[in-house]
């Protein structure tokens, strides 16, 4: 295997590595809670296993090691030897907060947090050496005889480690051997550490399935002797060569410089070699591809290097691909049929030719939403964080919080969910440090001493909506504002909505917490949970009751690529506008517009003055612009007018990025294409108002 | 084997080789592996906040093609766009990624093929050198061609100006 199909096994393994993180998390969580443990228990151990065995697999020690202490110590669980305790609980967690650490860095010599690392090893070490004295207390009490009488083995004579060299030659297997069987044997005489040695496994062209490529280097710590193990290869001497060694007093081996070492159960590495076999085999057909096509290979790794940094994969649920395939099919099939009926050797049927087309438009549209739904992820894999944050937050807080989680399974496109990962933990944050009261003031107060928290996801028609509810103390309009007149963020004379204030606590610099403690208070966290929702084409709101709560809603589009578009035309330009950023259009009257020195035009609009913007000048566009309409769109939480000259229809566009091939521009989205193949620009509403403001300014 | 060797040869050959454009009077090359294909002129949109020599956007099959207007962006004298003028897309490397752009010229003349005897650097034509843009002169039997470099010109067309 050459060096780009490990790398694409490596990160494989980081991203099953992040999965079985999640699944540890959430196991760990129940196992908190005090729930029904044993089938947690076993996936959590399972979880740990995949992530010990795959880390060895692929050089990661620092991962491979603390998660062999972690399931040592899930496995003394497991089997019933000790009991779950909310301090093992937590140790786990922080131990699995460092294997995260590792795979978010991916690199196999990550030493992250290598100090803590060490600690919580010998804290994990420690607790299971405690559970183990608790053991021999009751198996000196008779209870247990069979650890009894394995004690009594060992007084006979000491523990030894021998290191066995385990080297089948290629004829082994095809002799009807088995090394599994062989190893099990080992393993049954006392605990065996097994090193996999992967080194003569020859490309895959020289492959041969029959022929046996492995071999192991084994550690067996326990009380047999050297000829008890040769006893166990007598039958295969002459199809391997074995050598035993005795390596005690005990000291693991250390991985020899270039093998590929795997310090995990034989059996994991035996059913792991044919599946990478075949993943090399994939990967070398695409080697093979992209030499064959000098040109296109080159325009390729020119993209690839550029893009390194952003590759990203996805999991892919198989009925959704099923589905794709199925309307691929059926578009085939329409095709056939429109080749068919208008063959010109024959007369045209116009009716099924028209009928054919309605066929086509419907395939066409299928298919356009179900390759969409391939980048759609449910927002449970965003949610799924939040128990954990809740639980640390709230010990470290002294509070009581009950959390609620609906809708997780609405379905987000996969970059607006990565990206609102961030913000919903501080959202979350905020609400458990600053919106919810301790319990002592909360009973005072007649609310129920734990908190709640909920979280809601559901989808209003092109938009999903999250809310993030507390019923907590709600916002102090008087203390938030007199706090943004103090950071001089509101000036004195300004008067202002309760709303208004409400939508304050997203301005940069503002804060409410008296202390700047860990948790938050440094004000900078609020405006840019707003500045990243912005970005994604949402829009984010607060709405509270002083006393009783606060409930923050997020409206976020399905997705980036496709948005719903308002069409529009300033003078002889066809420009689309998103239309969730759109409040409303209204006619200008010379009324209603006046010029203020310093500012600019402004217009009334439902009793509050709107700075206008003039697209068609900002731009200038060539031709005749009278500009008799304004659209008011919502930027930063402030309203805008910009002035067009006429409303054309809505539509879903395509958002194509200038900056693939040109560069971004201030106030442009991006680009579509229309149905007639021309261009049309989308506005970009946050930004033309940033450019203006600053235009304004000079 | 043979097959390949073919290839090898093929692209040795186009190596070359130089599409040739007008802009009034004089003829320009540029090397014909960089050039993906030829558009007849059509309709565009134009690009706010952009510099004067970008004139726009088009769709070529579904990619959105910025279109440099090479006469404005060698400070040569503007002419209206007729049904000669011809749309040369180029694929330019900037910043590592792979541009396609759409360069707007008078009208498109031959191919040519130039070894390296019959291209003069313009290090060695002193005094006659258009700054990094130009990379030599290329001499046919009965004429001389100017070459462009390609991938700076793209680039400081994209980076010069903005608004």
């Amino acid at each position: 295997m050459d060096d780009d199909d490990i790398k694409e096994l490596k990160l494989i393994f980081l991203d099953e590595c992040l999965e079985n993180i999640e699944l540890l998390e959430q196991g760990l969580m129940q196992m908190g809670e005090g729930q029904d443990c044993e089938d947690t228990l076993n996936e959590v151990f399972r979880a740990a296993h995949s992530i010990k065995g795959g880390a060895a697999t692929f050089g990661f020690q620092p991962m491979s090691e603390i998660t062999h202490y972690m399931e040592t110590l899930l496995d003394e669980m497991r089997s019933g030897r000790r009991s779950v305790t909310e301090d093992d609980v937590d140790l786990l967690l922080t131990g699995l907060d460092i294997v995260q650490h590792i795979q978010q860095e991916g690199r196999v010599d990550s030493n992250a947090d290598h100090d803590e690392r060490n600690q919580i090893q010998k804290l994990l070490d420690e607790s299971v050496e405690k559970g183990k004295t608790t053991d021999q207390a009751s198996a000196s009490d008779g209870e247990q005889a069979e650890t009894a009488s394995k004690e009594a083995i060992s007084e006979q004579r000491p523990p030894a480690k021998l290191g066995i060299a385990f080297v089948p030659n290629r004829e082994f297997i095809r002799r009807g051997n088995d090394p599994l069987l062989l190893i099990r044997e080992i393993s049954r005489r006392g605990e065996l550490e097994t090193v996999l040695d992967l080194t003569s496994v020859p490309e895959w062209s020289a492959y041969d399935p029959s022929a046996s490529y492995l071999s192991w280097q084994l550690e067996l710590f326990g009380t047999s002797t050297k000829e008890d193990i040769r006893e166990i290869f007598e039958w295969v001497d002459t199809d391997c060569d074995v050598q035993i060694t005795d390596i005690s007093p005990a000291e693991t081996i250390k991985t020899g410089g270039e093998k590929t070492a795997a310090v995990s159960q034989t059996e994991n590495s035996l059913e792991s070699v044919p599946e990478s076999g075949v993943t090399s085999q994939q990967s070398s057909t695409s080697v093979a591809e992209n030499k064959e096509s000098t040109t296109e290979s080159k325009k390729a790794t020119t993209k690839n290097v550029s893009g390194g940094g952003e590759a990203s994969s996805i999991r892919i649920a198989t009925d959704k691909i099923d589905q794709l395939i199925n309307l691929v099919g059926e578009l085939v099939i329409t095709q056939s049929m429109l080749s068919r009926v208008s063959d010109p050797a024959t007369e045209i049927d116009m009716e099924e030719l028209r009928e054919r087309m309605a066929d086509l438009e419907h395939n066409t549209r299928d298919l356009q939403e179900s390759v969409m739904q391939v980048r759609m992820l449910p927002l449970s894999s965003a949610f799924s964080r939040l128990p954990r944050l809740v639980r640390d937050l709230s010990k470290k807080l002294n509070k009581e919080v009950e959390l609620v989680v609906e809708g997780g399974s609405t379905e987000l496109d996969k970059t607006v969910l990565e990206r609102m990962v961030d913000p919903l933990v501080h959202l979350v944050r905020n609400a458990l440090d600053h919106g919810l009261e301790t319990p002592d003031k909360r009973a005072n107060a007649g609310k129920p001493r734990a908190g709640r928290l909920l979280l809601n996801a559901r989808q209003e028609s092109g938009s999903v909506v999250i809310e993030i509810s507390d019923d907590g103390n709600g916002i102090d309009a008087e203390r938030v504002l007199s706090i943004a007149r103090n950071k001089g963020i509101v000036s004195e004379e300004e008067e202002l909505s309760e709303d208004q204030i409400n939508q304050l606590i997203f301005a940069p610099g503002f804060s409410t917490a008296e202390q700047v403690s860990d948790v938050s208070g440094r004000g900078v966290g609020m405006d840019v949970v707003r500045r990243n929702i912005l970005d994604l084409g949402g829009r984010v709101q607060v709405h509270s009751v002083y006393g009783s709560g606060t409930k923050i809603e997020i409206n976020l589009p399905l997705s980036l690529a496709i948005l719903d578009g308002q069409l529009i035309r300033i003078a002889d330009q066809v420009f689309v506008i998103p239309i969730l950023s759109i409040i409303e259009t209204l006619e200008i009257r010379q009324t209603n517009v006046s010029d203020v020195p310093g500012t600019g035009e402004v217009c009334l609009f439902r009793g509050e003055y709107l700075s206008m913007v003039r697209i068609a000048d900002q731009f200038r566009l060539p031709g005749d612009s009278p500009g008799r309409l304004i659209v008011v769109v919502d930027t930063h939480g402030r309203r805008e007018g910009l002035v067009i000259d006429e409303v054309l229809g809505q539509q879903q566009v395509v958002i194509k990025p200038l900056d693939k091939n040109y560069k971004n521009v201030p106030g442009l989205a991006g680009a579509t294409i229309m149905s007639d193949g021309s261009v049309a620009l989308i506005l970009d509403p946050a930004n033309i108002s940033e450019h203006s403001l600053l235009a304004n300014a000079a | 084997m043979q097959l390949q060797e073919e290839n090898k040869k093929a692209i040795v050959e186009t190596a070359d080789q130089f599409l040739t454009f007008m802009l009034g009077e004089e003829e320009y090359g540029v090397e014909i592996l960089k050039v993906q294909e030829i558009k007849s002129w059509g309709p565009y949109t134009p690009l706010p906040k952009s510099p004067e020599h970008v004139l726009g956007v088009i769709n070529l099959r579904g990619a959105i093609v910025p279109m440099i207007d090479l006469r404005c962006r060698f400070d040569l004298p503007s002419v209206e766009y007729t049904s000669t003028t011809a749309i040369i897309i180029v694929r330019s490397v900037v910043e590592e990624q792979i541009r396609i752009i759409g360069l707007v010229v008078d009208r498109v003349s031959e191919v040519y093929h130039l070894d390296n005897e019959a291209i003069q650097e313009t290090s060695d034509a002193t005094g006659l050198a258009r700054g990094e843009y130009i990379r030599g002169f290329g001499q046919t039997e009965d004429k001389m061609v100017i070459l462009i470099n390609l991938d700076p010109i793209v680039e400081s067309s994209l980076e010069s100006g903005g608004f």
